[in-house]
């Protein structure tokens, strides 16, 4: 595989989309060429950077568009009442003939499928005549953060039908390292749209064990939109600084984060303080000299860093 | 993850039962389950908050109409996605052609990308967003208007949407190898507008 097939099937290759053999083949290539690993590098920046682009959907166009929908399907639904033809007939299909025995064993069971499932339905929700225990609701009750109304007929004489939509808080509590709770942190860290939750969920697995916990340490570093998080992520990586995945999204981070304390934590974690010899791999001497020459602000932390760094070791900044 | 995955097909698959019986709780249920991704793909391939309600709306009002005619041929997803990617298709043709909705708006401090402007009108953008230089961001929505309808539905798909390529071309109506091509020529219009840039 030369260098121009790898990085034209670099995007391919991280979307996991090459077959077998040619990732492998690709793989071999980019362990001996640096060249191509610097693209690899720039390939993966850019997709960074368009994930970064990604317009999140305002909250209120989405809750406007349930309820356009919502009316517009209840328009649909009475217009298909009106016009409706079937009906079911109970004659055709109660009055089977002898020979068609399998029918009558159809009806025979569906009577009885009829029968239990009131039941259960009668059990379940208490649909008992009367007045109820637990399932009115007065004047006041109704909490309007969790519930809301969302429709209200007549539905019959003197009678009216509410329909609520309620959301049922539930609590889980229990230790950091029950298998439930950390589901339910790694699912906050990830998907909560409250950044102050994706924060404190992510503060709390940060010290957990398990690559299910890095991984989750480096989605968060790469994608979520909050500097905050990320900075919060980047601590718990620190311990896995010496990972191969994590090395390569500390990178990533320190190329293209927009945030300047993020970059500055991305750098400390990759090139820690030392009191001997300083050894940097060549492909990271090269990133530190794309980052002394990014465009940004001469008092970046991150690029003062970066220009001391390849000081240090004697190394150009514009030599290739 | 195999059988979470069986799981999650069979109830969805209860569910689609229960919505084609005509109970409205699940069909509200099966939209509540896709609806954030189908406006989240309509809005970012459409750029505007108008035509992504429409085709929200469409899309739905034409799941409604016809899952009772749905019979699990393939995943209720793939149908779904089918329908959401033709309608964007035809409004992204439609605006090529029509150039009816010019890109930039004219503001007080001059002409704003019309994105841009609606971005800043909102009071719950993320600061960070908006940290996002503004050359970088001009680089690619040149480059994504550069792409065909067709690379620009399937790149969304697979970039953003994290659809495998054999789902994509499922629901685009053509062979995987097809989608794969559509996809790489978008990469490659990508990387040559942003490569060397970033």
């Amino acid at each position: 595989m030369t260098c121009h097939d790898v990085q034209t099937n670099l995007s391919l290759y991280l979307y996991g989309e090459l077959d077998f053999a040619r990732e492998e083949e690709l793989e071999q290539h980019l362990n001996e060429c640096a060249f191509c690993q610097s693209a690899l590098a720039r390939e993966k920046g850019w997709h960074t950077a368009l994930n970064s682009e990604r317009r999140d959907v305002p909250l209120d166009l989405l809750a406007g568009c349930r309820q356009s929908l919502r009316a517009a399907i209840a328009a649909e639904a009475g217009e298909r009442k009106r016009t409706s033809h079937f009906t079911f007939s109970w004659p055709k299909f109660a009055f089977v003939t002898p020979n068609r025995w399998s029918a009558q064993v159809a009806l025979g069971s569906f009577l009885v499928f009829i029968g239990f499932g009131c039941a259960r339905l009668i059990d379940r929700h208490d649909l008992t005549l009367g007045p109820r225990s637990g399932g009115t609701i007065s004047m006041g009750v109704l909490n309007p953060s969790t519930a809301h109304i969302r429709d209200v007929e007549q539905s019959g004489p003197g009678k009216v039908r509410i329909v609520i939509d309620q959301i049922d808080e539930q609590q889980f509590e229990g230790p950091l390292d029950d298998e439930k709770i950390r589901r339910l942190l790694l699912a906050a860290a990830r998907d909560s749209l409250d950044p102050g939750i994706r924060v404190d969920s992510v503060d709390l697995l940060k010290d957990q064990s398990g690559s299910d916990i890095r991984d989750a340490l480096l989605y968060s570093v790469q994608h979520d939109p909050n500097a905050g998080v990320r900075l919060k992520a980047l601590e718990g990586l620190r311990r896995f600084a010496a990972d191969t995945p994590t090395r390569s999204a500390l990178k990533v981070v320190l190329m293209h984060d927009q945030s300047p304390e993020v970059r500055s934590q991305a750098i400390d974690i990759l090139v820690p303080a030392h009191h001997q010899k300083l050894e940097l791999s060549p492909d990271l001497i090269d990133l530190l000299r794309g980052v002394v020459r990014s465009e940004r602000q001469s008092d970046d932390y991150a690029q003062a860093r970066a220009l001391e760094l390849l000081r240090e070791i004697n190394a150009s900044v514009d030599e290739y | 993850m195999a059988v979470q995955g069986a799981t999650q097909r069979v109830d969805e698959n209860a569910l689609i039962r229960a919505a084609q019986r005509g109970e409205p709780e699940a069909f509200e249920q099966l939209v509540r389950t896709y609806d954030q991704n189908v406006l989240r793909m309509a809005y970012n391939l459409l750029r505007s908050q108008e035509d992504a309600r429409d085709v929200y709306q469409e899309v739905f009002l034409r799941v409604y109409r016809n899952l009772p005619k749905f019979r699990f041929d393939c995943s209720f997803s793939t149908w779904l996605y089918r329908i959401v990617a033709n309608l964007c298709l035809d409004q992204i043709r439609k605006r090529k052609v029509r150039k009816e909705e010019g890109q930039s708006v004219d503001t007080a401090s001059g002409e704003v990308d019309r994105f841009q402007f609606l971005m800043e009108q909102r009071a719950d953008v993320d600061p960070q967003r908006q940290l996002l230089s503004v050359e970088v961001n001009q680089r690619i929505q040149a480059v994504l208007e550069q792409l065909t309808p067709r690379e620009r539905v399937v790149f969304e798909m697979r970039h953003f949407q994290g659809m495998r390529l054999r789902a994509i071309g499922e629901s685009l109506g053509v062979t995987e190898e097809a989608a794969k091509n559509c996809l790489f020529r978008a990469t490659q219009k990508m990387r040559a507008a942003l490569g060397d840039f970033l």
